[in-house]
This record gives C-alpha cells, sequence and structure tokens, in this order.
C-alpha cells in the first residue's frame, strides 16, 4: 500500500474520492429526488437539486396501478430460485475440481468456464430453441434455467478457488472418522464455505434481478413478466415516459436487492477476498 | 490384537517410485515412531497405512486383516494430523463426536465416550469451545480426543507437534506417552525431530528415500547404528565424523589413520577391505573427554564455544575437519585455545566406504 505523506497528497486524495463518489452516487440521488417529485417540478426547465414539495404519488401509482407487484414476485421466485439452484449447482462443481481427481477434469472445467467467454446475447440465441423445444418458453422455470446457463461458469469458478484453499486435511479427518463424501460436503465443506456460498448467490441472484434482456426475450405474457422488462414497458415506451413513475417503481425494485446486499455484505465482502491473504 | 505388518509395500505416483518395497512387523501395544528427513517418505507409508494413499504394490494387515483396499474408517485406525485438522465450525464436543455420529452410535455412548476422552485429556471445561478459541496445545489434545473417542486399535500420528512451540512440544510429548501407557494401544507416530523419535518410542524405524535402513529401539539405534546415515540422524548434536584411511588388515583387527595421523586398531566385523581405503570414524559429541583421561587424544581448538549452563559445545577443527565436542558446562573452556579432547576406542564406530557399518568386537589396541 502507498502512503499519503503530506496534507497536501492527503487533500488531492481526498478530492479524487470526493468526485468519484460523485459520479457514482449522483445519477442514484437524481432518480431518488424524482421520484419524489410532482410532475410540475419534474419537468420544468431548470431543474432543481431538492424537490421542493416531497410528493408520494408516484409510489403509490407505481404499487396500486399497473402490475410492479407480480412482475416483483415473479423476479423474486426465478432471481432466487436460480441463485440458490446456481449456488448449489457450482458448489458440487468447484468441489469435485477442487478436491478429486479424475480424467479430463482440466478439459471439463476449461469447457465450462468458456461459456463464459460468449456474450450473453450469443448465449441466447442458442437458449431460445432449447427451451422452445423443451416447450419452457415464457414460462419462469425456463428462465430460471438459462439465469443459471449464465452465472453457473464463473460461480464454479468463484466456488472452486475457495475450495481449493481447504486444507486436504480436513476432509482426510473426516474421511477417517467415516464420513462419506457426500457427508464430508454437506457436513464440513459447506458450513466453513458458507461466504462462498453467500457469494455466489448474491452475484447470481444480483444479476438476475437486474436482468432485461433475457427476459424480454424469453418471457411474453404479462402474469411471468418480471420487474426490469415490466418497468421499461410501463414506464418508458414509444407512447409514454412517465420519469416520476420510472423512478420511484426502480426504487421499490431495488429495495429487494439492496435489503438483501446489506444483510449479507460481510459475507459477501469475506468471500470475495478469502484466499487474498494468508 | 492389533498388530501390524506392512508386506513389500511400494507407492509409485505415474513412473516416479516414492516407497521402495517396505517390509514392517509391528506387535500390539507398540509405539512405533518413523523418523527420516524431509521427503524420506515417512508420512506416505503412514498414510497408507491410514488409506488416505493407495497401496501400489503390497499389502498392509491390521490385526492380521489385509486392509490394503479398505476404506480408513473401516481399519480401526485413528489418526490425529499435524495442522489438527479441526472442523472449524464445531465445538470441541461436536469435533470429537463427529466420528461416533458418522458410525451410527447412540447418543449415550457418544456422550460417555466424549465425556471419557476429555476427562483422560482435561478438556471437560472446553467442550463448547470453537476450536478458534483455543490455544494450539488445546488444539491438539482435541485432535487427540477425537481419536480416542472412536476406540482405534491403531493410533496414528502425522507430526503432531511441529506447529506447537518448544515449551508445549515438550509437555505434549510427555503427554501422548502417558496416554499410551494408559491405553495401550498400538501406536505409529511420524517425526522428522529424533528427539521425540528417541524420548517416545518403543521402536524406531529410520527411513530414507522410500526405504528402511534400521529398525531398532532407541538405544540400539544409538549404540548400533547399521550405517553412517543412521548414525548421523540419531542422536544430538550429531556424530562427528572422520576421514580415516586403512593401514593394516590382519583377520578382523583394522587399524586406521586419523587426520592428525595418529593411528588407531579396531577389532571389526567388516567384509573386503584393503590397506589403503577409505573409511569413516565416527565418535559422538558427548563420547569426549576434556583432557587425556581416555584411549585417544585430539588437540582442538574450539573456534566457537556454545554455553548452554549445564554443557558446552565447542566446534573446532581437526585437520580440515568440524568437530563437535560436548563437553561439561562448568569447565573453563575458552575459544581459540587448543585444547586436549579424548575418546575410549570403544566408544567409536568404523564405516566402510559405503557408509555401513563395521561392527566392533573388542578393542585390542590404543592409539600407535
Amino acid at each position: 500500500m502507498f502512503e499519503l505523506r503530506s496534507w497536501q497528497a492527503r487533500l488531492g486524495f481526498g478530492c479524487l474520492l470526493l468526485l468519484i463518489a460523485f459520479f457514482l452516487f449522483f445519477p442514484v440521488y437524481w432518480a431518488l429526488i424524482s421520484a419524489f417529485k410532482g410532475n410540475s417540478e419534474l419537468y420544468q426547465l431548470n431543474p432543481t437539486l431538492f424537490p421542493g414539495e416531497i410528493h408520494f404519488g408516484h409510489f403509490i401509482t407505481a404499487l396500486t396501478e399497473g402490475n410492479l407487484l407480480l412482475q416483483l414476485k415473479n423476479s423474486l421466485l426465478t432471481s432466487t430460485s436460480s441463485a440458490l439452484l446456481n449456488a448449489a449447482l457450482a458448489s458440487l462443481a468447484g468441489y469435485s475440481f477442487a478436491k478429486f481427481e479424475y480424467p479430463g477434469k482440466k478439459s471439463l472445467m476449461l469447457l465450462i468456464l468458456s461459456a463464459q467467454m460468449f456474450p450473453f446475447g450469443v448465449l441466447l440465441i442458442s437458449i431460445y430453441p432449447m427451451l422452445q423445444t423443451a416447450d419452457l418458453l415464457d414460462t419462469k422455470l425456463g428462465l430460471t434455467i438459462s439465469y443459471i446457463v449464465f452465472a453457473l461458469p464463473v460461480s464454479t469458478y468463484m466456488m472452486y478457488s475457495y475450495f481449493k484453499q481447504l486444507p486436504n486435511e480436513l476432509i482426510e479427518a473426516a474421511k477417517v472418522d467415516g464420513a462419506s463424501n457426500f457427508r464430508i460436503f454437506y457436513r464440513i465443506v459447506l458450513p466453513i464455505s458458507f461466504p462462498a456460498f453467500i457469494t455466489v448467490t448474491l452475484y447470481a441472484f444480483m444479476w438476475s434481478w437486474n436482468d432485461l434482456l433475457y427476459s424480454m426475450t424469453l418471457i411474453t405474457s404479462e402474469t411471468n413478466r418480471t420487474v426490469g422488462p415490466g418497468l421499461l414497458l410501463q414506464y418508458i415506451n414509444e407512447n409514454n415516459a412517465d420519469w416520476g413513475g420510472a423512478m420511484a417503481a426502480s426504487f421499490i425494485a431495488a429495495s429487494p436487492v439492496i435489503l438483501v446486499f446489506a444483510l449479507l455484505q460481510k459475507q459477501f465482502i469475506g468471500g470475495v477476498t478469502s484466499g487474498a491473504v494468508k | 490384537m492389533a498388530d501390524l505388518q506392512l508386506k513389500k509395500v511400494f507407492k509409485r505416483y505415474g513412473k516416479v517410485e516414492t516407497i521402495h518395497g517396505v517390509d514392517l512387523d509391528i506387535r500390539h501395544g507398540e509405539f512405533i515412531v518413523f523418523v527420516g528427513p524431509s521427503g524420506c517418505g515417512k508420512s506416505t507409508l503412514l498414510r497408507m497405512i491410514a488409506g488416505l494413499e493407495e497401496v501400489s504394490e503390497g499389502d498392509v494387515f491390521i490385526g492380521g486383516k489385509d486392509v490394503t483396499t479398505t476404506q480408513p474408517s473401516k481399519r480401526g485406525i485413528a489418526m490425529v494430523f499435524q495442522s489438527y485438522a479441526l472442523y472449524p465450525h464445531m465445538s470441541v464436543k461436536e469435533n470429537m463426536s463427529f466420528g461416533l455420529e458418522v458410525t451410527g452410535e447412540s447418543k449415550d455412548v457418544i456422550e460417555e465416550r466424549v465425556a471419557e476422552a476429555a476427562r483422560i485429556l482435561k478438556l471437560e471445561p472446553l467442550l463448547d469451545r470453537k476450536p478458534r478459541q483455543l490455544s494450539g496445545g488445546q488444539r491438539q489434545r482435541v485432535a487427540i480426543g477425537r481419536t480416542i473417542v472412536r476406540k482405534p486399535e491403531v493410533f496414528l500420528f502425522d507430526e503432531p507437534l511441529s506447529n506447537l512451540d518448544a515449551e508445549l512440544r515438550v509437555q505434549m510429548r510427555i503427554e501422548i506417552s502417558r496416554l499410551h501407557e494408559q491405553l495401550g494401544n498400538t501406536m505409529i507416530y511420524v517425526t522428522h525431530d529424533q528427539v521425540e523419535a528417541m524420548t517416545m518410542a518403543d521402536r524406531i524405524v529410520v527411513l530414507r528415500d522410500g526405504n528402511i535402513e534400521q529398525v531398532g529401539t532407541p538405544m540400539e539405534l544409538y549404540h548400533s547404528p547399521c550405517n553412517q546415515f543412521v548414525a548421523g540422524f540419531i542422536g544430538s548434536p550429531k556424530m562427528n565424523f572422520l576421514p580415516v584411511s586403512v593401514t593394516s588388515v590382519v583377520g578382523q583387527t583394522v587399524s586406521v589413520r586419523l587426520p592428525d595421523s595418529q593411528e588407531i586398531t579396531l577389532n571389526v566385523e567388516h567384509g573386503e577391505l584393503a590397506v589403503g581405503d577409505s573409511m569413516t570414524l565416527g565418535i559422538r559429541p558427548e563420547h569426549f573427554l576434556h583432557g587425556e583421561s581416555a584411549d585417544i587424544t585430539l588437540q582442538i581448538k574450539g573456534d566457537v564455544i556454545e554455553r548452554l549452563g549445564g554443557t558446552t559445545y565447542v566446534y573446532g577443527e581437526l585437520d580440515g575437519q568440524t568437530l563437535i565436542i560436548e563437553a561439561d558446562g562448568e569447565k573453563d573452556i575458552v575459544r581459540g585455545e587448543l585444547m586436549d579432547f579424548s575418546f575410549h576406542l570403544n566408544r567409536c564406530h568404523l564405516f566402510d566406504k559405503d557408509g555401513i557399518a563395521c561392527k566392533q568386537l573388542a578393542v585390542e589396541a590404543a592409539a600407535a
């Protein structure tokens, strides 16, 4: 780590951090105040930095009109199930790659990782006909599977990296104790890999929750629509651009992710940084 | 009866052979120590006994049963690992009961065995703690406790004290010896520390490059090492080796010349020997006497003097050969001064050019 010895250097560094923070948070702040502004204030020629009057109308409209609650439910269902399934599969695959020896292990891992090399738009082109054949188009299950396809390679690698640094002696001790491979996995390995498991779950959850492209393409009915395309189609379309409503609905839509992240951030950071230092 | 036999055991990793056909017989209740330098195969051999490493060729018998391909848990063994390998998310009690839970023991049996092991190892106040809340010595005791509860026929220890500080190591060494006394089970202990080997073992197995060099009681190895490697490995500080050349061979009487041109004659069992052959004379540092009181006297100038209180180590040179001498701590030894140190011929070890020991029969003559 570098040291900032003089007060000028510290001041300069502080200003730089503030500038970065400004670029990061100003759009969020703008979205937030826009959600609380009335339409007249929102569309006036000289925008205001603080709402003249706090207005909850957009939030009430977002919650009572349209399908936001249904879309939130759909998003929660597909994101949670894909995140948990993805974490479970990634854990098993990562454990196998990290702690077992079998022919073709390296090639198989390379194959899984190579899926990540394709842009997800390209993957979508192949996923679409597969889901169509399986009669899973416009279903939450089909969307969940497609999310797993995208998140699994990175998640597997993350779990592999974590498991790789687990001492073999722990597993051997459990073997001598008489535990089967599966029991060793769920009684010993998984509990001590909780931070990595949470990290992978959050990663998949956030990716699914924020998805627009897959959901927009694979879901066509209003009843199965998730929150991303829901917001776009309802608030920003060719006939209409309800910015206040869009911002309020966006904040409602983002709150579960923020909440989950706030609750699990300790484990998330632990998982991301584990193994970085001895 | 948990005796243990290794019959022509080999270990190969692809084309590389690390254990070369080891034969070993361990009797029930023995405390056996595998000792040797890093990479000699002692841990591999232990892991093969445990079933954690596949046996490439040969057989392993425990209690008369061939367990070569048996699962570790079905071999009647329990193992203490170098890193303790405690399950970090479980309490001491859970760590100790895990193995019994797996084998489906009833709750009452688990409670009883954990309580008994905790009593033996004085772990009762720590049962609800997590491993991270324990000191190194306490963790080691939990690791041992985990093995005791399973009532194995054979205990295996893989360098269990190497992570502890010197003081704790001595303490744990005594505790493990006491435990062996108390339980009476067969124990196999791997270490690279020859002090641990000497102090704990009933018999020591000295390994080098995947072969057994010698098996014997600590004092057998100390007094009658079969070769120069064992002689150098057993004993601390290690044995001094002086190059000597044969000046005469008459039957079993061999005369050799020391680096300082003194000649000594020893009665030894030997193979083919001829005048002019190179041999090695071994003398342990503790077998030197200050002054000229013994058979052969060497004049040594002490370059480095290490005072440990009760003893003093003198590092000196004899015609280019470094020697370590253990002297009485009370003696007035001055660095750089030429001093007389002597030794008795019956304390010497003679090794042929291949390093094989020539066993002494009787001392016939003193210095020429």
